[in-house]
């Protein structure tokens, strides 16, 4: 193994997105990072949980931080957005203010827990780019990914707000357009709704709107002539896929396009077999325009 | 937060109540393909978990 970086794929993909979750390890495998699982690693305090008590969100996440401290690693890996989100904004304040460091230790010292405020937190597009890198992802590459037109779907929280990462513009954000047409050899889309939100966060409370959302990034990329959407997130990806049927009817839209989670597209063009990536488990299937394109 | 992670299937019956009958036919198809559990096991942390919420709440 090249460098290892300690895990935490958040409770999407330990319950709904398990694909996503499958596809990181075999990627990561592939490529030379070892994922450090987290021992007894729980919610990061969620989006419900920050809205409804900031406190114990943030120790919660602050909580995941000691975890991955202990394993030794200086990097949490995570591959939801929202847990990248509530990671960074804990560790921005556990990192830098002994105070607050301080305050939270208070609390995980009744378990023998402790945190240093030493962990950065990375997403997958920051570990490709960042820490594996243009050559060694060039090196595993064995799939041409040249007649698959990819709409890169960033969503919202790894993005913004953009003081927290400073990894690339909140607004018109690049990554993954980089790593697939420079690091993959793909060929992406370019469509207006893609740093958009994906509406996953209201769709318990207000469906329309969630539909809505979907429907409008969907929608946008199908006209850009997108064959899939692929995104960093497992939220996103959830949102997009298991109710894309019911916000395209909400925008009276007549058409279907698969969502990958960006772990599985770089599995496809690394030469990782589509079973081992979880492709059968999607809502839309992807399976059919793979074949088309000879993946 | 029953189980320390986020129940998808908790999280929905708590929030929308009984109209989560309307979610049956998306929940069956997502079951049919393998992307939701029937029941999300326990996390090994639950306890401390629990105990560093309630830690938190006697702080403030």
């Amino acid at each position: 193994m090249r460098f290892k970086v300690a895990y935490y794929p958040g409770c999407e993909a330990r319950a709904v997105n398990r694909a996503a979750d499958q596809a990181t390890r075999k990627v990561c495998e592939r490529l030379g990072v070892e994922l450090v699982d987290l021992a007894n690693a729980g919610c990061c305090g969620s989006m419900e949980m920050r809205v409804a008590d900031p406190e114990v969100a943030q120790a919660l996440s602050g909580r995941v931080l000691a975890l991955a401290e202990a394993t030794g690693a200086y990097k949490l890996f995570t591959i939801c957005n929202t847990c990248a989100f509530n990671l960074v904004d804990a560790a921005s304040k556990y990192n830098n203010s002994e105070e607050e460091r301080s305050t939270l230790n208070e609390v995980l010292g009744e378990h023998g827990r402790s945190y240093r405020g030493t962990v950065d937190v990375i997403t997958l597009p920051w570990l490709l780019i960042r820490l594996v890198g243009y050559v060694a992802v060039r090196e595993a590459v064995q799939r041409v990914l040249t007649n698959l037109k990819v709409a890169p779907f960033y969503g919202c929280h790894m993005i913004r707000p953009g003081g927290h990462y400073g990894f690339e513009n909140p607004m018109k954000p690049t990554s993954i357009d980089i790593l697939v047409r420079e690091f993959l050899d793909g060929e992406t889309v370019d469509y207006p709704a893609k740093a958009l939100c994906c509406g996953f966060h209201t769709l318990l409370t207000e469906e329309k709107v969630s539909y809505l959302s979907i429907g409008h990034v969907l929608g946008d990329a199908v006209d850009r002539g997108a064959d899939c959407v692929v995104t960093p997130c497992t939220q996103c990806a959830t949102a997009l896929d298991v109710y894309q049927g019911d916000a395209v009817k909400e925008v009276r839209g007549n058409f279907e396009i698969p969502i990958l989670h960006l772990s599985q597209l770089v599995g496809l063009a690394i030469g990782i077999p589509g079973e081992e990536l979880g492709l059968k488990n999607h809502i839309v299937s992807p399976m059919k325009l793979l074949k088309k394109k000879g993946l | 937060m029953e189980s320390g992670d986020i129940d998808p299937v908790v999280l929905m019956r708590k929030v929308k109540g009984l109209k989560v009958v309307a979610d049956l036919p998306r929940g069956l198809r997502m079951l049919a393909r393998g992307t939701l559990p029937l029941k999300q096991p326990a996390n090994p942390g639950l306890d401390e978990i629990k105990k560093t919420i309630e830690a938190v709440k006697r702080k403030k």
